[in-house]
């Protein structure tokens, strides 16, 4: 048993060795994309025109351009380790403020749509697959690969013509905080959750009926028809649990489509999260704030997918081995 | 290098849709004819149509201001009078040259850097690996978001924020695919009598990987053509006055009621233009299968 303990810790620390690093070179190029900029930053920011040397010169020292690049790197890299990413150049105010306050609207968004996806993409995706080749089975996937390739703002259009013009039962647009009331504040968030489900509920209802599929195929699914087990005890009992890695996957890789999502379906329907703040620092041209924004939701990213990574070698025992795991090297 | 979630995540979604043979038309679905005819016609009259029509993109006019369809205007007219069809078609080559072209530039980059990384192995694929790595910690539209915010909006700026991130995808789904074909004996017979590297692959493992290549390509396209209507719907891609639909369905979201054809036209374009590119992909996954089943 020592041994199987030692090996998961092995790949514990390998897998977040691996993740420190990605990190830290996420950091890197979040640091030197505001290089990217033409001309100085402090120029970029002020703007092409209208800008005099003086006021250059001056915002450049502010932002501490005119240091030598490492000694820059060194202050600012400390800085974030120490959860300070600079202030924003509109406001004044420190981003890492900034993206306190706007963060847990967009990861309230984000949590919600996942529900969402995933308690109407289960019953679908198994409903599908235990009528293979049905009726029912074809329109599900057409509505799936429907609301796959649909973006999501027009996903919300369709939603706010229906429900907000057309029936007038729920907010266009606008923002109700839970202090307004609960309800009120679920109101508001129904249309973008809705909206934001949509593409993930596609996709897993895609996968998880493809694995079924490949559940229902094997051997002691045969078995358990023959012993005459009700179709619905197969379904829920024996092949949904074998079928979820891929689904587990890929809602790990959803949180970054749904971090994109977050910013498109903010700005649509006004609400005032972290998408939303993003879209507003990018046409502010506030790039120290665009650079912290970007490095948080990046990290965020990376760290949510690293915990779906270990949770395999806790849930999957074939991928406790080191073995394994160098297969997958 | 570990079978991180978006890897998994891009196996499952290529070789997932393992579908039971349906009825076929010379071998082909009757929705991937119909998808096909679209794209078609969409390519055919984004060309033919303007000239053939005498239909103009910019040329406002006062009485047609929210115009819906008829004799006039086909498809209506927007806000300022503008013909809203011929906006659509100006609208289409902005997204079929950035779908078509940040895939096949990060296609062209994108395996070679696979297929060498799974034939090398060691540093070289630790190297590529890692990097793939750092850059998909960026969600894909984040990624293209800061891109053009830090180069500036521009036709090459969109096309380049949407290229980068999708390059080590295809890196990657090519390095698992190569490493699965270097398997087969007869490639280790190759390997023996001693071919060189590059006509192992270009000529074992490159017809091998092709079929499942082409499918995800053309699900990319999908997915660019995606993430330049979302760029653009956040002000962010090509610039005014050149029309795309992402930017024609963000300036008619003040004309919900009064003018719904601003978004219907372009967002009806847009989607038909996806679903038949994933439908078309689709079907190189089923012959795939079919040949494996």
């Amino acid at each position: 048993m020592s041994t199987r303990g030692q090996e998961i810790s092995r790949v514990v620390v390998l897998k977040l060795a691996r993740l420190v690093g990605v990190l830290f070179c996420v950091a890197v190029l979040c640091f030197f994309s505001l290089n990217l900029l033409p001309g100085s930053p402090a120029q970029a920011i002020l703007g092409v025109a209208g800008s005099s040397p003086k006021a250059v010169a001056a915002l450049n020292h502010k932002l501490g351009v005119d240091q030598p690049l490492l000694h820059r790197f060194v202050t600012w890299i400390g800085n974030v380790a120490h959860g300070d990413l600079g202030s924003s150049y509109q406001s004044g105010e420190s981003v890492a403020h900034i993206i306190g306050k706007t963060a847990p609207l967009s990861l309230e968004l984000i949590l919600l749509s996942q529900i969402v996806a995933l308690a109407f993409a289960i019953p679908a995706a198994l409903i599908a697959a235990a009528r293979r080749g049905t009726f029912a089975d074809h329109s599900i996937g057409a509505g799936a690969l429907t609301v796959l390739s649909t973006p999501n703002f027009v996903i919300g259009f369709v939603l706010i013509w229906i429900f907000a013009v057309g029936a007038g039962l729920l907010p266009a647009s606008g923002y109700a905080k839970v202090s307004e009331g609960l309800g009120a504040h679920f109101e508001s968030l129904v249309l973008p959750v809705i909206c934001l489900a949509a593409a993930p509920f596609g996709l897993y209802q895609r996968i998880l009926r493809a694995d079924l599929l490949g559940t229902y195929d094997s051997e002691f699914m045969s078995v358990a028809r023959a012993k005459g087990v009700s179709p619905r005890r197969r379904a829920l009992h024996h092949a949904l649990r074998p079928s979820l890695l891929g689904l587990t996957t890929s809602v790990g890789a959803m949180m970054g489509t749904l971090i994109g999502g977050v910013v498109i379906v903010e700005t649509l329907f006004g609400l005032p999260g972290l998408g939303a703040q993003l879209t507003e620092a990018v046409s502010n041209r506030d790039y120290v704030e665009v650079q912290g924004i970007v490095l948080v939701m990046a990290a965020f990213f990376v760290v949510v997918n690293t915990i779906i990574d270990l949770s395999y070698v806790f849930i999957d025992p074939r991928l406790r081995s080191i073995r394994a795991i160098g297969e997958a090297t | 290098m570990s079978a991180t979630a978006t890897e998994q995540l891009e196996v499952a979604g290529v070789i997932a849709s393992g579908e039971p043979r349906k009825r076929r038309l010379h071998g082909w679905r009757v929705s991937e004819l119909l998808s096909l005819a679209w794209l078609i016609a969409l390519i055919v009259g984004m060309f033919a149509l303007p000239p053939l029509l005498g239909l103009h993109a910019q040329t406002p006019s006062v009485e047609a201001k929210l115009a819906g369809p008829g004799a006039g205007h086909l498809l209506g007219a927007d806000n300022l009078g503008r013909d809203l069809l011929a906006r659509v078609l100006s609208g289409a080559h902005v997204s079929l040259a950035i779908g078509f072209g940040s895939v096949l530039i990060a296609a062209a980059i994108g395996i070679p850097i696979g297929m060498f990384a799974a034939y090398l192995g060691g540093a070289f694929s630790a190297i590529a690996t890692f990097c793939v790595d750092v850059i998909l910690a960026f969600p894909g539209l984040i990624l293209a978001l800061a891109l053009t915010a830090f180069i500036g909006p521009s036709f090459l700026s969109v096309l380049v924020a949407i290229t980068v991130p999708m390059m080590p995808v295809f890196a990657r789904l090519a390095k698992i695919q190569t490493a699965s074909v270097l398997q087969r004996e007869y490639v280790e017979a190759s390997r023996v009598i001693g071919t060189p590297m590059l006509s192992i692959l270009r000529r074992d493992v490159l017809p091998n990987i092709a079929e499942s290549m082409i499918a995800f390509a053309l699900v990319s396209v999908g997915t660019a053509i995606m993430i330049e209507a979302g760029l653009s719907f956040l002000g962010l891609g090509v610039p005014p006055p050149q029309p795309s639909w992402g930017s024609m369905i963000a300036a008619g979201q003040t004309y919900l009621e009064s003018g719904p054809q601003m978004i219907i036209v372009p967002a009806a374009f847009l989607v038909l233009t996806i679903v038949s590119l994933n439908l078309l992909s689709d079907r190189f996954l089923s012959e795939q299968g079919a040949d494996k089943g």
